[in-house]
């Protein structure tokens, strides 16, 4: 097999390099609120050129992991996503640093984005070819479900009223329509503006919607955002161990979760740690505690965002299609290198493939000393920064990043005009949450609803098309269960109290 | 006991979405049949949550959200400044607009009485991270900026 | 007075030489190659072959950067209102360019993007999953009458290359296809290899990439493709049907003619590189060189018959 010779090339000096310094530019730039792990690996990939191909891989994968878990301390310590994978991440991770716990935060990120990330880039390793053909078995009705599905982890995220928080999905949607119709070629919602005809862009909006808001609540008051008092700035790495293993349940299904939506092509970090969070809150016996600091939720956003690093190189290599955004931008950089996805890849160049699933091996676990490292220097500095000098830093790495995706001013444009308009809305009582989701979701779900249309209408029944696939009966069936379960389990507590009583 | 009060705040934001989901229904007129499907629906959709939600709030089910505290004025401004931000990167460039912004939002998150040590202490590391990104972005990483 | 002549005269050649000898020295530094695609697809390809040998022919290098959206209509909508300096290029598509104005606003017209070369087409393929029990031409189309509209053909966007071929061909053959479009060639291939589809219109690149997996029932080429010796074109089974998506390289309006016209000649001198030509060809594609002394006639006969065809496939709404 070789394969331990594959291990033994990733180990060279040249390659651990790479892997070691990707790890922590990406672990940095992550970090930083508005650089977003697409960037990083956009703007980094020209300087991959030069090198052999499992090298270039090798530090693309390195930057992406860490860039991936980076966001966690912005996420933790300022309450703004450093990445859109980080998302969920502040739900719990900022109150526990409110309340003293912020090292703790860290260093369980730390360990659940290395496990994590194991876990993904193991399925990688071993079952690639397998799971791909999977991935190919979901076609259009599959994705308009699993889209759908999506959405209804609104009603279970639980801020506020339900209501207000499918109207934000809809907004959500409604965002998600703009531009030009992949199918039928309508413009829609684009009015005179030109430069909307591409469409809303995620990564811009997800910037605006997230951090923007913060920015503008922390000139707020003159009270520092956390009280450097009350952080000890340890690793609390037994802690941290012990919690862990006592939720290993939910590292291991986050990591599985984060995987899978990894393996479907377009879903990211982002969706992936949305739906780890939203199934740990429903299955766990604190659901009541979420969103108010339960470790547990910050273990399954971190372990399921940088399980989607290897589960979305899956489809990216073995088809050629990118699983997550910033495998898109990786799949040029392997053009360049002459590298042409496909099957063949695993068997005809296996040596730079092995090599590079090794090498992020490394690289994730080489996130482990590193990660608690930088997370220590991290903390201190960041509780440090005066508020008036973190706030135009901030607002200058908002607009950097969402310029550098793809060096669009409009990009720039849009974010702040979704950020101060999701500030407003934010106002009235409706949180971001949602209508993140239903940007995201909505292209997913349209595509695959008007391409099922055109199939079904093709082999004679719509109906048959869109409910009686196998895996689209499957998906059908967690929605069901997912929106009933909260009003099942709420009414079994009733009946058990009023029996009691 | 939560106090029950009115939430007025967001039936005005529910009234905004009752008029863009109407908007999106009237959008859609022009559409081809497949394209229309989702504008219409969506909108349909926001129509009636948000009447509902509007409904809920009159019949006194609503609770509101406690408000927040601290300067409305500061937040505004961080908002206009943004804005400013976001539509003056390309005619000025990324320097000029860059600096304008920073320090303008430098003067507002600045809360406690400014001595020539904090002027210059804030001054200085703003200008330094201002300069250090821009070295950092469009020299090393070729990235270029407006 | 004859001082004011020669001042005039001097500064009158002073005037006429500075931009020939501007456009000598261009290009003198990186120059900015933008797809209005997403990475992965056809025009990125190819512009990622061409990207080592522009750099050993000029000295400089093509930085590329992607502008998705609409279909490539975000890109070529903003292209004049970019830099004329020669340093901004921008990839385009036919019959895209063509097509996409004739249908609905998008922001440009036909005759305002400036495209100086066309460097290679990308001829039409009829392809089907390997395993698919169509295993001819024939088989397709009769199929296909059995069953008006039962057979689902994928391809890459709306009113797309893929998209007319669908339309053409099904006329020919007096046919009833569904075309089902996706987001771009990757989307359509998984679909294809899922076999969501029953088949796709694609181009010989796809069946370069895909390989074994799928099989090729015809390509839209005068002779059969020199690296794909076993696909039989259109034209031996019987339908005249001859094309494919072009892809050229276009600058800004305002960019000064010697650059454009050096910026072509370099562009002609990469696609004449044999090691540039091979690379090509395995892939799939088919060279083409149309400079700016054919662009005019090239363009008004590419016009002339994408604007009937429209027409005869009821595109043209506005």
């Amino acid at each position: 097999m070789g394969s331990l010779d594959f291990l033994l090339a990733a180990l060279s000096p040249l390659n651990l390099l790479l892997a070691l310094g990707g790890v922590v530019a990406g672990t940095v730039i992550g970090a930083l609120p508005g650089l977003t792990a697409t960037m990083a690996v956009a703007v980094l990939v020209p300087f991959t050129f030069t090198m052999a191909p499992a090298a270039a891989l090798i530090a693309l994968g390195a930057i992406y992991t860490g860039a991936i878990y980076g966001g966690a301390y912005a996420a933790i310590l300022l309450n703004t996503p450093g990445t859109p994978s980080s998302i969920a991440t502040t739900f719990d991770g900022y109150p526990m640093a409110r309340k003293g716990d912020g090292d703790l935060a860290l260093t369980l990120a730390c360990l659940s984005s290395v496990v994590g990330g194991l876990i993904g880039a193991g399925f990688l390793l071993v079952l690639a070819p397998p799971m791909a053909t999977v991935a190919l078995k979901f076609g259009p009705v599959e994705y308009f479900w699993l889209g759908l599905f999506g959405l209804t982890l609104i009603a279970s995220l639980g801020e506020g009223s339900t209501i207000k928080g499918l109207i934000g999905g809809g907004l959500g949607l409604l965002l998600s329509m703009v531009g030009v119709a992949e199918v039928g070629g309508d413009i829609r919602f684009v009015g005179d503006f030109k430069a909307l005809l591409g469409g809303v862009d995620v990564v811009s909006a997800l910037i605006g919607l997230y951090c923007i808001p913060v920015l503008i609540d922390l000139v707020a008051t003159p009270v520092a955002h956390l009280e450097a008092g009350k952080q000890v700035a340890s690793f609390r790495l037994g802690e941290a161990l012990g919690i862990l293993r006592r939720s290993r349940v939910n590292l291991l299904r986050s990591s599985i979760i984060g995987t899978v939506v990894g393996i479907l092509p377009g879903a990211g970090g982002s969706i992936a740690s949305l739906v780890a969070y939203s199934e740990t809150k429903r299955g766990s016996a604190r659901r009541e505690h979420f969103g108010k600091g339960e470790p547990d939720g910050v273990i399954a956003t971190e372990s399921a965002n940088n399980a989607t690093v290897g589960g979305g190189f899956i489809p990216t290599l073995v088809l050629g299609i990118p699983g997550t955004p910033p495998d898109a931008i990786i799949l040029g950089a392997l053009l360049v290198q002459g590298i042409r996805t496909g099957p063949t890849l695993f068997t005809q160049q296996a040596p730079i493939v092995y090599t590079f699933i090794w090498g992020l091996i490394l690289a994730t676990l080489i996130m482990l000393p590193v990660g608690l490292l930088i997370g220590r220097f991290a903390f201190r500095s960041i509780v440090a920064i005066p508020k008036a000098v973190l706030v135009p830093g901030v607002a200058l790495l908002t607009v950097l990043g969402s310029f550098a995706v793809h060096n669009n001013i409009h990009e720039v444009q849009q974010m702040v005009l979704l950020g101060v308009a999701a500030w407003g809305v934010g106002r009235l009582g409706f949180s971001a949450s949602p209508i993140v989701l239903g940007l995201i979701l909505g292209t997913i779900a349209e595509r695959g609803f008007v391409q099922g249309h055109l199939i079904g209408g093709a082999r004679g029944s719509i109906m048959a098309e869109f409910f009686a696939r196998p895996i689209s009966m499957a998906i059908i069936f967690f929605i069901v269960l997912g929106l009933f379960w909260p009003w099942w389990a709420a009414r079994r507590v009733r009946l058990a109290g009023e029996r009691n009583a | 006991m939560p106090e029950i009060r009115p939430d007025i705040p967001g039936a005005i934001g529910s009234a905004l979405m009752v008029l863009l989901g109407a908007g999106a229904i009237w959008a859609a007129r022009d559409y081809s049949d497949l394209g229309a499907v989702f504008p219409r629906t969506v909108g349909a959709l926001l129509v009636a949550l948000g009447s509902v939600y509007i409904l809920l709030v009159l019949i006194g089910r609503t609770r509101r959200a406690t408000g927040s505290d601290g300067s409305s004025m500061r937040r505004t401004l961080v908002a206009v400044v943004m804005l400013a931000w976001g539509f003056t990167l390309g005619p000025l460039g990324f320097l000029p607009s860059g600096a304008a912004a920073m320090a303008a939002l430098l003067l507002i998150a600045q809360h406690g009485r400014w001595t020539l040590r904090t002027a210059l202490l804030y001054g200085l590391s703003t200008s330094v991270i201002l300069f250090g990104m821009y070295a950092l972005f469009k020299l090393a990483l070729q990235v270029p900026l407006p | 007075m004859a001082f004011r002549f020669r001042t005039t005269l001097i500064a009158a050649t002073v005037a006429l030489a500075a931009p020939l000898a501007f456009a000598a020295g261009y290009p003198e530094k990186t120059v900015n190659y933008i797809i209005p695609f997403g990475p992965g697809g056809e025009s990125d390809v190819s512009a990622r072959f061409q990207e080592p040998v522009f750099k050993k022919i000029t000295g400089q290098g093509l930085a590329i950067q992607y502008k998705a959206g609409a279909g490539g209509a975000a890109g070529w909508s903003q292209l004049n209102s970019m830099a004329g300096d020669g340093y901004t290029v921008m990839g385009t598509n036919l019959p895209h360019i063509v097509l996409q104005p004739l249908e609905k606003d998008v922001g440009y017209k036909t005759d305002e993007i400036t495209t100086v070369f066309w460097f290679h087409y990308t001829p039409d393929a009829l392809l089907v999953p390997a395993d698919s029990p169509l295993k001819t031409l024939k088989d397709f189309v009769d199929a296909a009458k059995k069953a008006p509209g039962a057979t689902t053909m994928g391809g890459s966007g709306t009113n797309s290359a893929n998209h007319l071929a669908q339309r053409q061909f099904d006329k020919m053959a007096g046919i009833k296809t569904t075309y089902v479009p996706f987001g771009g060639t990757g989307p359509s291939n998984t679909a294809l290899l899922g076999k969501q589809v029953s088949g796709s219109w694609g181009y010989t690149t796809v069946q370069m990439q895909l390989g074994a997996q799928v099989r090729c029932l015809a390509v839209a080429m005068e002779q059969r493709h020199p690296k794909l010796p076993d696909c039989p074109t259109f034209k031996e089974q019987g339908f005249n049907l001859v094309g494919g998506a072009y892809r050229g390289v276009a600058v800004p309006k305002s960019t000064p003619a010697d650059i454009q016209n050096k910026l072509a000649a370099d562009l002609a001198k990469v696609n004449a590189d044999p090691e540039f030509i091979r690379k090509m060809e395995e892939g799939g594609f088919a060279m083409l060189n149309i400079g700016p002394a054919q662009m005019a006639s090239f363009m008004t006969d590419v016009k002339g018959r994408y604007e009937a065809l429209a027409k005869e496939m009821g595109i043209v709404k506005k």
